[in-house]
């Protein structure tokens, strides 16, 4: 085994705690791999982000002041003459622009959604490719060529990750459905907590807003919860299918939930250590800097600052799609720990004797302990 | 009930009368006086008050009155066949009522010896509807003549609703307003103004005194708030607390009023809340003018000398602020008394002294929001959440409002039904003010899970429809089930918006917001609608807040601040204690600010008509003269002139074009701003635009270019449909675009990335 090699392989790993730090590394050093799906999630947004510039150059054109900027208010106003200020609605969208401009606006939001929709199915094509390009990248013993083997891989899983995308929002809907359905108003509202009926959606009858707020963060934590795990089962279902070839998405996902049931924290660990990272690193570092430049706007309105904010704004794309490689590789070296090839399959070289006839033995034993190094 | 009177007299008449403030005893004929002696008790938990009252009325009116009207305010919940309730279509906080009925029955009404029962009638002046049992008369055996006083004793049980509109019970939480039976309003030559009680209408009712003894588990001792403040201590004997309040205070019964204008200028009151709740944590501070004229000494400043008042010469009473808090909410107690002394401290700028020496605030127990934002003399009603931050003004908004009302409503008495602008929309103007003035502008906040976060995603997300909204999974309908695989919660809401990262800021100047208010439904109803005679809720809420206040404001800029402060202090002062309409605001606003402004009222509070002006601008050097001349012999010549010619010694030629829709006709100013620093200003009457709807200015052509054209440049109007017209400036703005492109394309990005995730 190379030391410290500068590629992705499917050599196995220990899987300690600290699994997601070494996948974090050994994927970060394949930008290809995670700035072309950043990229074109980027590029997918664009649309948007263009149709809104076209409408507020159009609507702001010659009809507001130029550079305005946010005025004060509160004490620091000068109070008693209180001006009335108009020139500043742009700056912060206030109520009277969302008014001038309601029909614009409406138009153009209409347009985003239905824009959106499309865009979003195409996002999510581009979730299972990049789910198949990591897979085939890091489970394939080839070195080298990565981003070709990558779209390879795109394209190799692609129909199965899609039943097993299919798979997901089937059982997110049941999920939904019975943390928001009439189940838990009937079971959970009325008859645990006593709740008189039809009260439930205000939680009113409760004695205080905080026991209201518990109970729909139980809920809701809950649904987060499910969510997640149901996220990081299909996680695990793409790396079986990938890992064994197999072609039924559906018996992958029924194994792979005996798989997550019997090694809970070796398969969600990583994954939730992951998770952790990308709240720390996207939605606090990143976030509370880019709120921090966006709170500074309406006082200095500038384009450079502008473009700061939408670079950042990339670059915790760009992050959050590394992660997206570092969950599978963390997801294969922990099945390669924890799972084997079934035992029935065949192996292809004892089958036909490999190219020319048999060339080498190759054991039952040897594949073992290839897969417990 | 007969219809309003007509117009109100033109101010030249009004200025050759004397002033209102040497007036005697209420001229108007229709402010008569109530004293109620009430004892009551209650059963929370069977939801029930037995009482007895005492009323002395005094006929201040020149008729001599045979009957008396009565409201019994909760027979409105009583069934989904009640004015009030058939009219919200049987729903109330947005609900379906089906059960925590509430009725209120009158066990005994006599005067004297007399029995007056038998001569009960249920009345239904409104709507003759047969099953609305929220008003009723008596006849008495002797009409009660001009001048004198009448005493009638009267006992009554209620079942007591769950918290409906503002009054009922929520656990052990009590809000009890509108709980007894109440007498109507005689007006002189109108006859009894005692309306049933609708969905949108509030109260009327006469200035007086109440004595009121509450009798209640003495588990709630020590927790009741009231009206007033309490005229002796709380005994609590065999299980049973009783507590006796005074309002106003014995105190404020000796106090003169330094605003009213009454030949009697001591403080009353026109109705009579309480709440209790064993929960209450109570907050109490006092509110010192002293403290807020050093934060706001301009204020008070431009005060004083728009009422040609000495410096220093205008001083306001310090009031005890107390806050019945939620212990949940303990916290935010100082939050509320801040804004009530905010509201304490400019409303009594503007228009004239709180008179009392207590004020109750009242934050409601969670599930008692419909006891929320409401406003009775001397205690108020807010509303907050457990999760709030000063940025999104709650509870202050409600605070500032609710306790404004002490003002317009609690001491200047006008009817409530009839013409709820006169309060609301006078409520709403002030506490934009106010807000602005103390708070600054309302920060947006989107709540995950009811927690705040700044801001708000820019864009709409992807539409749930059609084949790509289901194959994103975003709802199906399965045989009538509905499935939102995707439809998240709101933590996942929050994970998937990264609002940090992807959301706009988004601030609210809350006096451009009575703007967009209004114009949610321009155009519908005159401001002088009756509040169950709008056409909608929308209209009602329109008319009666928003569009009020946007006239007040446009008014201010109309007849310039210092003389609307005269005319608006003139009017509170004028109207303390009694019941103004339309016409008499208008007469003692005129009287104020010492202007003829019918033309202004008439148009904006009897008519619907809306306003929109525009301006197009365009502009062009002159071209330098080419083309066939006939010279002096009469031929045509070509001007030979080169191609390249310099033409930056050409003057400037201007075409702007004011334009004005809408049958609403207010003087316009215009202000034509030159690159140079130039400034030409013109105005548009009135009279001009009613003959045409456009006026191309007469600019001579200039050496400069037009930097900016403004209509309105003072901004006094705050009418226009649409504003955004109103302007034109030479240089476009750059950032604007890319700034909310940029956050459009963020929230797009980690939005499809979110979806990304998802496919793998």
């Amino acid at each position: 085994m190379q030391e410290n090699p500068p590629f992705l392989t499917d050599e196995p790993v220990r899987t300690g705690p600290l699994l997601f730090l070494r996948s974090i590394r050994r994927v970060m050093s394949r930008t290809p791999l995670w700035l072309v799906p950043a990229i074109a999630i980027a590029l997918l947004a664009l649309p948007v982000g263009f149709s809104w510039h076209k409408w507020f150059s159009g609507t702001v054109a010659h009809r507001y002041l130029p550079d305005a900027v946010a005025p004060a208010g509160g004490e620091e106003a000068p109070a008693a003459e209180a001006p009335f200020l108009w020139d500043d609605q742009v700056v912060s969208l206030t109520a009277s622009f969302r008014h001038d401009h309601a029909g614009g606006l409406s138009a153009l939001n209409a347009q985003t959604a239905a824009m959106g929709a499309p865009l979003a199915l195409i996002a999510i094509l581009v979730g299972i490719l990049a789910a198949g390009g990591w897979l085939q990248v890091i489970l394939e013993r080839t070195h080298g060529r990565a981003n070709r083997r990558f779209w390879m891989g795109a394209g190799r899983y692609l129909f199965r990750f899609v039943r097993v995308f299919v798979l997901v929002l089937v059982v997110l809907a049941g999920w939904r459905w019975l943390l928001y359905g009439p189940l838990w108003d009937e079971w959970v509202l009325e008859r645990w907590f006593q709740l008189p009926a039809g009260d439930g959606n205000h939680l009113e009858a409760l004695d205080s807003e905080l026991h209201a707020r518990a109970l729909e963060w139980g809920r809701d934590g809950l649904h987060a919860l499910g969510f997640m795990i149901v996220l990081a089962w299909g996680t695990y279902t793409r790396t079986r299918l990938a890992r064994f070839d197999g072609r039924s998405a559906l018996k992958a996902g029924f194994l792979t939930v005996f798989t997550l049931l019997r090694y809970p924290i070796k398969t969600l660990r990583p994954l939730i250590l992951l998770g952790f990272v990308e709240l720390v690193l996207v939605t606090f570092a990143l976030g509370s800097l880019s709120r921090f430049l966006a709170t500074g706007l309406p006082e200095r309105p500038s384009v450079g600052l502008v473009l700061v904010m939408a670079l950042l704004s990339f670059i915790a794309l760009a992050v959050r799609e590394m992660l997206r490689g570092a969950r599978y590789h963390a997801a294969v070296k922990v099945s390669q720990e924890i799972t084997q090839p079934p035992e029935a399959q065949p192996d292809p070289w004892q089958a036909i004797g490999g190219p020319g006839g048999p060339q080498y033995p190759v054991g039952e034993q040897e594949e073992t302990e290839y897969v417990m190094m | 009930m007969r219809p309003r009177s007509p117009w109100w007299p033109p101010a030249a008449l009004l200025l050759a009368l004397p002033t209102l403030a040497a007036a005697e005893d209420p001229p108007d004929s229709r402010s008569c006086r109530a004293d109620y002696a009430i004892e009551a008790r209650v059963v929370p938990a069977e939801r029930t008050l037995a009482g007895r009252e005492t009323i002395t009325w005094t006929n201040h009116s020149a008729d001599s009155v045979g009957d008396l009207w009565f409201h019994l305010y909760l027979n409105a919940y009583s069934s989904n066949r009640s004015t009030h309730l058939w009219e919200s279509q049987g729903e109330l906080r947005g609900g379906p009522v089906r059960d925590g009925w509430s009725w209120q029955r009158v066990t005994e009404l006599r005067q004297g010896a007399t029995d007056l029962l038998p001569t009960l009638t249920w009345q239904r002046p409104d709507d003759g509807r047969e099953r609305d049992y929220t008003v009723f008369s008596v006849t008495l055996p002797e009409p009660v003549p001009p001048g004198a006083s009448l005493t009638v004793e009267l006992a009554w049980e209620s079942l007591l609703p769950r918290l409906r509109r503002r009054t009922g019970v929520k656990g052990d939480f009590l809000m009890l307003a509108h709980w007894f039976p109440k007498l109507g309003v005689y007006e002189g030559g109108r006859g009894w103004n005692c309306h049933q009680f609708h969905a949108r209408t509030e109260f009327y009712s006469d200035f007086g005194t109440y004595d009121v003894t509450l009798v209640l588990p003495e588990e709630y001792a020590g927790k009741i708030g009231a009206s007033g403040a309490p005229a002796e201590a709380e005994a609590v004997a065999d299980g049973w607390v009783t507590a006796r309040f005074a309002a106003p205070s014995l105190t404020d019964r000796e106090y003169t009023d330094p605003v009213a204008s009454v030949a009697d200028p001591r403080p009353l009151v026109h109705d009579f809340a309480w709440t209790a709740d064993p929960d209450y944590v109570i907050f109490e501070e006092r509110f010192r003018f002293a403290d807020w004229k050093e934060r706001f000494p301009a204020e008070v400043a431009q005060v004083e000398a728009a009422l040609g008042l000495g410096v220093h010469a205008l001083i306001l009473r310090d009031v005890d602020v107390f806050v019945l808090s939620q212990p949940e909410r303990e916290k935010q107690a100082r939050r509320y008394y801040d804004a009530t002394c905010a509201a304490l401290f400019f409303y009594g700028l503007w228009f004239g002294e709180y008179p009392y020496e207590r004020i109750t605030v009242v934050d409601p127990a969670w599930g008692g929001s419909a006891a929320g934002g409401m406003e009775y003399p001397t205690l108020f009603t807010g509303g907050s959440a457990l999760f709030t931050d000063p940025g999104m003004q709650r509870p202050e908004g409600v605070t500032v409002h609710e306790c404004g009302h002490q003002f317009w409503y609690g001491l200047v008495g006008n009817n409530e039904f009839e013409a709820a602008w006169l309060d609301e929309g006078f409520d709403a103007y002030t506490d934009s003010e106010v807000l602005w003035r103390v708070y600054g502008e309302r920060r947006t906040a989107t709540l995950y899970g009811g927690l705040p976060v700044w801001g708000r995603a820019i864009a709409a997300d992807p539409t749930p429809h059609g084949v790509a909204g289901t194959l994103t999974g975003q709802g199906w309908n399965v045989r009538g089930i509905r499935f939102d695989p995707l439809k998240a919660s709101p933590f996942l809401d929050w994970w998937r918006d990264q609002p940090w990262l992807t959301f706009a800021e988004e601030r609210t100047d809350q006096r451009w917001s009575d703007r967009s208010a209004y114009l949610r439904a321009p155009g519908v109803d005159p401001v002088l609608t009756k509040g169950w005679d709008y056409a909608d809720r929308r209209s009602y809420r329109a008319n009666s807040y928003a569009r009020p206040a946007v006239i007040l404001r446009t008014l201010a800029g109309v007849v310039g601040e210092p003389a609307f402060r005269r005319g608006m202090r003139h009017y509170a002062g004028a109207w303390r204690y009694r019941h103004p309409y339309a016409e008499d605001f208008v007469a003692a606003f005129q009287e104020g600010a010492e202007q003829e402004l019918g033309w202004f009222f008439d148009q904006l509070l009897r008519g619907t008509g809306t306003i929109d002006w525009s301006v197009e601008v365009s502009q062009r050097r002159e071209p330098i003269v080419r083309g066939m001349f006939p010279g002096p012999d009469g031929v045509y010549a070509e001007i030979e002139v080169p191609e390249d010619a310099d033409v930056s010694s050409q003057a400037w030629l201007y075409d702007v074009v004011v334009r004005h829709q809408g049958g609403l006709h207010l003087p316009l100013e215009i202000e034509v701003g030159f690159e140079g620093g130039e400034r030409q200003t013109f105005t548009w009457t009135r009279e001009e635009q009613e003959q045409t709807t456009w006026w191309r200015l007469p600019l001579e052509p200039g050496s400069e270019e037009i930097e900016r054209v403004l209509l309105d440049p003072r901004r006094i109007y705050f009418l226009d449909t649409d504003m955004s017209d109103n302007q034109w400036y030479a240089r476009r703005d750059r950032v604007v675009p890319a700034r909310w492109a940029e956050r459009a394309w963020t929230q797009y990005m980690h939005l499809l990335h979110w979806y990304s995730s998802l496919g793998g």
